[in-house]
């Protein structure tokens, strides 16, 4: 175990801590005195601790999971929110299940003017490519108008409506699309796309229509811009969207197409290019030209496409040419509903999805037309949320969702570009930087092997001294009324309130009692320097992990 | 210009790095390396350096069988030109050359320690990317489907006897581990090589403290993790920030050169560090290839550049790592309509360290129509009889079965 804590030196530094000026602190606390040392008991303790964990622990992983919560509700408000808060949880109450459940159900009938009135700080999230090329092309110095600050808005903007959105359900379903329909903001152009894609084709349609939403997709800029299609032409055709089309965005990879079905839809989108003229408003967008598709009949698997001229014209809807065709007989294709009702579940509910559920929800896709709200209703019920339902299991939280999660935990909101991006980058979900079209992986055995990156962001939220730039939290005299954590003689019962007020009760008895004790051991004088030191590991123990 | 590969073909024997002058004292590291070796335990295994180029690098214009006249019937556009012509190949055997900006692979090829295994790759016949991912970082025969879901590195480093106990045994380069290494015992994902335990400091012992009890109690999914996480804060003991390269080793001022300029630290440092991964994206070029002056050109340079560093640097260690440069499927033979190349099956390799190389290894299968494998090159050496090879003859496997499931290994000659 050599190596595996802090050098002997580092443990007997013991920083002085930096004078302390906090911007947020409304009364003055009390300084500390020196913190608590590693002192020799300590030592031995810690010791102790590591040779019984050197003794085999390290190899593999075992099944054990922490547990779903009794009530429904809860669960439902932990897997339909980008972060559990107790106010959105009385929302929810006061509501009812299916009432709540039908609001977040309807988007644009949840006001959500103030939201709205944070991304106007995002300029961006508005502007058309050619806009955003103008706009954001470095010339004046000192201004917010370089290339990367238009990426840093629409980074930041995801943040924002994560955190900040009454409709949540709507934001947990524009990461869904956005993993599904994968595209990458480092490739060369994307990041001029990505606003507009954005905002008229996954936004519109997240609780919308499947069908429409891969039409629109497929005819996006930023989708025929990411995967190629955009060079795909008649005579030596070009398959990348072709294939990921049937692999991720609709069969699935065993959804019962070959070799020949790839090479027949890549035909099929042929001619399907960008606007590239850039003295126009609707450079790269999406164009049909025919002169550059592959005419004749097609054979996608078993259909015969008859290859007659495509009948849309720039700017106008596409009915029954070639690719249209391919997206209708996809869309039909039972493989579809499977393989779509199969990720919702595993996004939603479990990472096992079982075979019953699927093949309810699949048939409720069949027999809906690909409605995704009705998909929803099927997944998101008491029942199914019920923790002996046998349907549902405990999600561990993706990066951005740990993120927004203890960012709405402590009352907070992203409201600004912010460093918060950088702590993404180090934890492996920095947003629409998935370079493989896949998507961002969903379950553990993807991101269990990383903690460090975690702790380091909770630590440096929650910390005291220093603000996030771009971050704003709940005053922290707010937060110790919350949690009654204003004296040291409020620390019994601490760490309960800790993880019932903020952090939703993910934390398992076994782990409140854990963080009691560090409460309780923590050296005078206890002050809001101390009860932040125990919300950073409140935040970084395994129960939070999970959701 | 003579110190400029890529103006001319190299001389066999005459790298770039010897036209450096550095000759006089590589020679001696060289000769330190070798007596280090002897003198050390048959315990001391090379560190096993996996650089997975992932999503398709295209093996044809990489190493370019310019001596079969399908090529440029296949790619009238694309192929790399033969030698002798303006951007020419920068030919190695008189039958296959290197595209002009992968030259720096010259310096280790004219010194006889890079092997590259040409019409090679996982016989899986699937083209998509992630099945493709699975096959070959899973190494699973597929019979039943899927029936593996551990990375052969994994199985690597759960066959063979551990160091010291509790020490780390592998690392992936990046934010999380690749298949690779999925589920491997002591191994943790790497992205920032130098970092310290978050939070308040005065009560940092005291938080590890209460951590690891919470994740050995509570979570013992994740008690493997939350232990690596602690051990990660200063992996190897190394202080990366002040490393400095030997033998002149100049890495490119990339992610990739960075990175591979500390796994060399971590590697001299000898820490008890079996496997180390990383991931070098970036080859779906279905369009635009560019493998003159394009993107393939620039990853092909940066990625080369690279390794002619961690070469050099690790002269006096040449037989503390091997290092394999793999991809999951090579790209269609035929050029598309885009400029680019689809996804298409067999590959080259690269085998860098004390192998027998300055040799291409191949039994090329050609590029006629009747040779290709669904429009693809064909595959004629396992890749798992590369990487077994290394297993069996130099990192102690006995039992390759127990790695390479329902394989049986046939070696080509890449360590002699």
């Amino acid at each position: 175990m050599q190596r595996l804590l802090l050098s002997e030196e580092q443990a007997r530094l013991n920083f002085p801590r930096p004078v302390r000026n906090p911007p947020r602190l409304a009364a003055a606390l009390p300084v500390p005195g020196s913190p608590m040392s590693a002192g020799p008991a300590r030592r031995a303790h810690r010791r102790a601790w590591l040779a019984r964990l050197s003794g085999g622990a390290l190899g593999g992983f075992q099944p054990l999971r922490p547990s779903v919560h009794p009530d429904p509700l809860r669960t439902l408000v932990q897997r339909v929110t980008q972060g559990f808060t107790s106010a959105e949880y009385e929302r929810a109450r006061s509501l009812g299940f299916e009432g709540y459940l039908e609001e977040q159900l309807e988007p644009f009938s949840i006001d959500d003017s103030a939201t709205e009135a944070l991304l106007t700080r995002f300029p961006v999230l508005e502007m058309s490519p050619r806009r955003i090329y103008n706009h954001f092309d470095g010339s004046q110095p000192g201004t917010e108008t370089r290339p990367i600050d238009a990426v840093r808005q629409f980074k930041s903007a995801l943040l924002t409506r994560a955190t900040s959105s009454r409709r949540q359900l709507q934001e947990r379903m524009c990461e869904f699309w956005s993993d599904h329909f994968n595209v990458d903001h480092a490739k060369d152009l994307e990041w001029l796309l990505l606003p507009e894609h954005e905002r008229t084709v996954i936004r519109p349609h997240a609780l919308g229509s499947f069908p429409a939403l891969l039409s629109a997709c497929a005819f996006s800029g930023a989708m025929l811009y990411y995967l190629d299609n955009w060079l795909n032409v008649r005579g030596a055709p070009q398959n990348n969207y072709a294939r990921e089309l049937l692999e991720l965005h609709t069969l699935g990879v065993r959804g019962g197409y070959n070799e020949f079905d790839v090479q027949e839809v890549a035909r099929c989108f042929t001619g399907w290019t960008l606007r590239d003229d850039p003295a126009s408003a609707g450079w790269l967008r999406g164009v049909f030209d025919p002169a550059l598709h592959a005419n004749g009949p097609k054979l996608v698997l078993g259909h015969v496409i008859a290859g007659s001229p495509p009948s849309g014209r720039p700017g106008q809807p596409v009915e029954r040419d070639d690719a249209q065709a391919v997206l209708d007989i996809l869309a039909a294709h039972p493989s579809t509903a499977r393989f779509l009702a199969t990720k919702l579940i595993r996004r939603f509910l479990t990472p096992t999805p079982p075979a019953d559920l699927v093949d309810e929800v699949a048939a409720t896709y069949r027999a809906t037309q690909g409605d995704i709200r009705a998909m929803l209703r099927v997944i998101l019920t008491p029942a199914n949320l019920a923790p002996d339902s046998g349907r549902v299991a405990p999600k561990y939280r993706r990066p951005i969702h740990f993120l927004t999660s203890l960012v709405r935990a402590m009352g907070g909101r992203v409201d600004a570009p912010t460093a918060a991006l950088e702590h993404l980058v180090a934890m492996g979900q920095s947003p629409y930087d998935c370079e493989l079209p896949t998507g961002y992986p969903e379950d553990f055995p993807a991101w269990g092997d990383s903690l460090l990156p975690r702790w380091s962001f909770a630590a440096r939220l929650l910390d005291p001294d220093r603000v996030l730039p771009g971050v704003e939290l709940a005053l922290v005299e707010d937060v110790l009324i919350q949690i009654e954590a204003q004296g040291p003689a409020e620390r019994p019962g601490l760490a309960e309130r800790i993880n019932e007020r903020l952090l939703g009760g993910m934390l398992p008895p076994a782990e409140v009692l854990l963080l009691q004790q560090y409460v309780d051991e923590h050296p005078a004088p206890f002050d809001m320097f101390a009860v932040y030191d125990c919300l950073v590991l409140a935040a970084s123990l395994p129960g939070f992990q999970w959701h | 210009m003579k110190d400029d590969p890529r103006s001319s073909s190299p001389t066999p024997g005459l790298s770039r790095r010897t036209l450096l002058g550095a000759s006089t004292s590589l020679a001696a590291a060289a000769a330190l390396s070798g007596s280090a070796r002897a003198a050390r335990g048959a315990g001391d295994k090379p560190v096993l350096v996996q650089v997975f180029l992932r999503t398709g690098m295209d093996g044809l214009t990489t190493v370019v069988p310019h001596g079969d006249a399908d090529l440029y019937r296949l790619r009238p556009r694309l192929a790399i030109r033969p030698p002798g012509q303006t951007n020419g190949a920068l030919d190695l055997d008189g039958f296959f050359g290197l595209a002009p900006a992968a030259a720096p692979l010259l310096t280790p090829f004219g010194d006889g320690h890079l092997a590259i295994v040409h019409a090679s790759g996982s016989i899986d016949p699937t083209r998509s990317h992630f099945e493709a991912f699975e096959r070959m970082e899973y190494a699973d025969p597929r019979v039943p489907t899927g029936a593996i879901h551990s990375g052969w590195a994994t199985r690597y480093l759960l066959h063979t006897a551990a160091g010291a106990q509790g020490s780390l045994r592998g690392i992936g380069v990046g934010a999380n581990l690749p298949l690779t290494l999925r589920q491997a015992p002591s191994t943790l994902p790497v992205l920032e090589f130098a970092a310290s335990f978050p939070g308040p400091p005065g009560t940092a012992a005291q938080r590890q403290d209460a951590l690891l009890d919470a994740y050995a109690t509570r979570s013992p999914v994740l008690h493997a993790t939350a232990l690596n996480a602690l051990e990660a804060l200063h992996v190897g003991g190394v202080d990366y920030d002040a490393y400095q390269p030997e033998h002149g080793a100049q890495y490119p001022d990339s992610l990739f050169g960075a990175r591979l300029r500390n796994v060399a630290a971590l590697i001299k440092q000898e820490a008890g560090i079996e496997v180390v991964t990383l991931d070098y994206g970036g080859w779906d070029l279905h369009a635009r290839l560019g493998p003159i002056d394009g993107r393939m050109a620039a990853l092909l340079d940066d990625l080369t550049r690279g390794l002619e560093a961690f070469y050099l640097d690790m002269l006096g260690h040449l037989d503390d790592y091997l290092l394999v440069c793999l991809s999951e499927f090579g790209r269609h033979a035929r050029e598309n309509g885009s400029d680019g190349v689809d996804h298409g099956h067999g590959n080259a390799m690269f085998v860098l360290g004390d192998v027998a190389g300055g040799r291409v290894l191949a039994d090329w299968p050609g590029l006629s129509d009747a040779a290709l494998d669904q429009g693809d090159l064909a595959i004629t050496i396992d890749y798992r009889d590369v990487l077994g090879e290394l297993l069996v003859e130099r990192l102690g496997v006995t039992d390759l079965a127990a790695i390479f499931p329902q394989h049986t290994l046939t070696p080509h000659g890449v360590l002699a």
